[in-house]
């Protein structure tokens, strides 16, 4: 009679980056990936901690603020804040770098279906930099498209996000490392970077000139920033 | 109240640990008559459970990841309320304003639909005990969805963007009530 939903955790599943290891599980019966940051032997006791734990809220916050604009992210379903645990939801669909490669099989269509890829992922760009939140992290790995639709486009990885006070600058690192990205990853794909950013100035017209404006400047200089005076 | 209505889920505090095993029993009532009563008994100890409006829930789902959001708490003696059926409501709520959490999800004194809770009642002796204090009807919990109120919980929520419609609104209330602590 009684349905029991107990919490499951695959430990064949397992996935390692460079901040943190995934693992699929089932939490009170819905799918759902636990992201574990876990310490870093080689850093100072101190600062692993606080360093981890930074990043434990910034990405807390970031899905958050994204979630709040309307910006597609998986909903967080349990946090351990002492051992830097986050359960979140498990969104299915290959990410966006998966998708764009298999893409390329159909030639015809390929520009249209990519364009409007591009143009969706610009929108949602802006929208998170128009409430001031910074994603820190944009490339194609982060992003995942929902079951092969690209027009339900979710956003990963929050962890490096920033918000509060934010320039024009960094909205326009932000994009920056994105073309960057894109150029690096993927081969003939300078039209999807151009409809990222029509996309992007496509929502908000006085935002998408200032950023477009830095962006040129960042272009010619790098990602960092001169220190001159 | 005919056994099956209710339904018994199995909670772990820690999702790593095994061994920490609970439950959650949880019942629908609808029509109910006597909800000042009840909240009278709920304030002199004479129930412990969680009566909560079930206008404001709008799948189990969320109801559960409170739940064990309070069991979590509990386990690691980190609970902001008295008792685990408080802190189970104060859980359900975006605020961290205890009274505020309490009186806008606990079961108000007009309430006529209640979803209650309570811990650690695996065969449901609790439940049936619990069922003869409330003048109403239990049925089962599919009906939760023709009560939820879209209107009382985007207000409870505090969420307006138009962009979030009933089809993605429990992404967005679970990440709210799970990471109150968290932001700010």
């Amino acid at each position: 009679m009684n349905t029991a939903y107990n919490s499951l955790l695959d430990p064949d599943s397992l996935r390692q980056g460079a901040e943190a290891k995934l693992y699929d599980c089932v939490y009170l019966g819905k799918p759902a990936i636990l992201k574990e940051r876990f310490s870093k032997k080689y850093r100072h006791e101190e600062l692993d901690k606080r360093l981890n734990f930074a990043r434990l809220r910034a990405e807390i916050r970031g899905i958050n603020k994204a979630q709040q604009v309307g910006v597609k992210a998986p909903a967080i379903y349990f946090v351990d804040t002492n051992r830097h645990i986050l359960i979140m939801e498990r969104v299915e669909g290959p990410t966006a770098k998966d998708w764009i490669e298999s893409q390329r099989q159909r030639a015809e269509e390929e520009f249209k279906v990519q364009a409007k890829f591009g143009e969706v992922l610009g929108g949602e760009i802006a929208k998170i930099h128009l409430s001031g939140l910074i994603h820190g992290d944009l490339t194609t790995s982060n992003m995942i498209v929902k079951n092969g639709d690209p027009g339900n486009l979710h956003l990963i990885d929050f962890g490096l996000a920033n918000s509060g006070k934010v320039i024009a600058e960094d909205k326009g690192v932000d994009l920056y490392v994105l073309e960057r990205a894109i150029q690096a990853t993927h081969i003939n794909c300078e039209h999807i970077v151009d409809a990222i950013l029509n996309g992007y100035k496509s929502v908000n017209a006085k935002q998408g000139e200032a950023v477009m404006a830095r962006l040129i400047a960042i272009r010619l200089r790098g990602r960092k920033r001169d220190m001159v005076g | 109240m005919s056994p099956g209505v209710s339904r018994c889920y199995e909670l772990q505090p820690d999702p790593y640990d095994y061994t920490q095993r609970r439950a959650i029993r949880i019942c629908l009532f609808v029509d109910v008559e006597n909800a000042s009563e009840l909240r009278g008994k709920l304030r002199t100890g004479e129930i412990d459970a969680a009566l909560v409006r079930a206008e404001l829930i709008i799948e189990p789902f969320l109801f559960l990841a409170a739940a064990n959001k309070a069991v979590y708490q509990y386990a690691h003696n980190r609970m902001s309320t008295r008792s685990l059926a408080a802190e189970l409501i104060y859980s359900l709520s975006p605020s961290r304003n205890i009274s505020d959490s309490l009186n806008t999800f606990g079961v108000a004194e007009n309430s006529r639909t209640i979803l209650a809770a309570v811990y650690d009642d695996e065969k449901g002796s609790k439940m049936k005990k619990l069922a003869k204090q409330i003048k109403g009807r239990a049925v089962p919990l599919d009906y939760l969805k023709e009560i939820s109120n879209f209107k009382l919980i985007r207000r409870a929520y505090k969420i307006y963007d138009p962009s979030i419609t009933l089809d993605n609104i429990d992404e967005e209330i679970l990440t709210r009530m799970i990471t109150k602590e968290c932001i700010s």
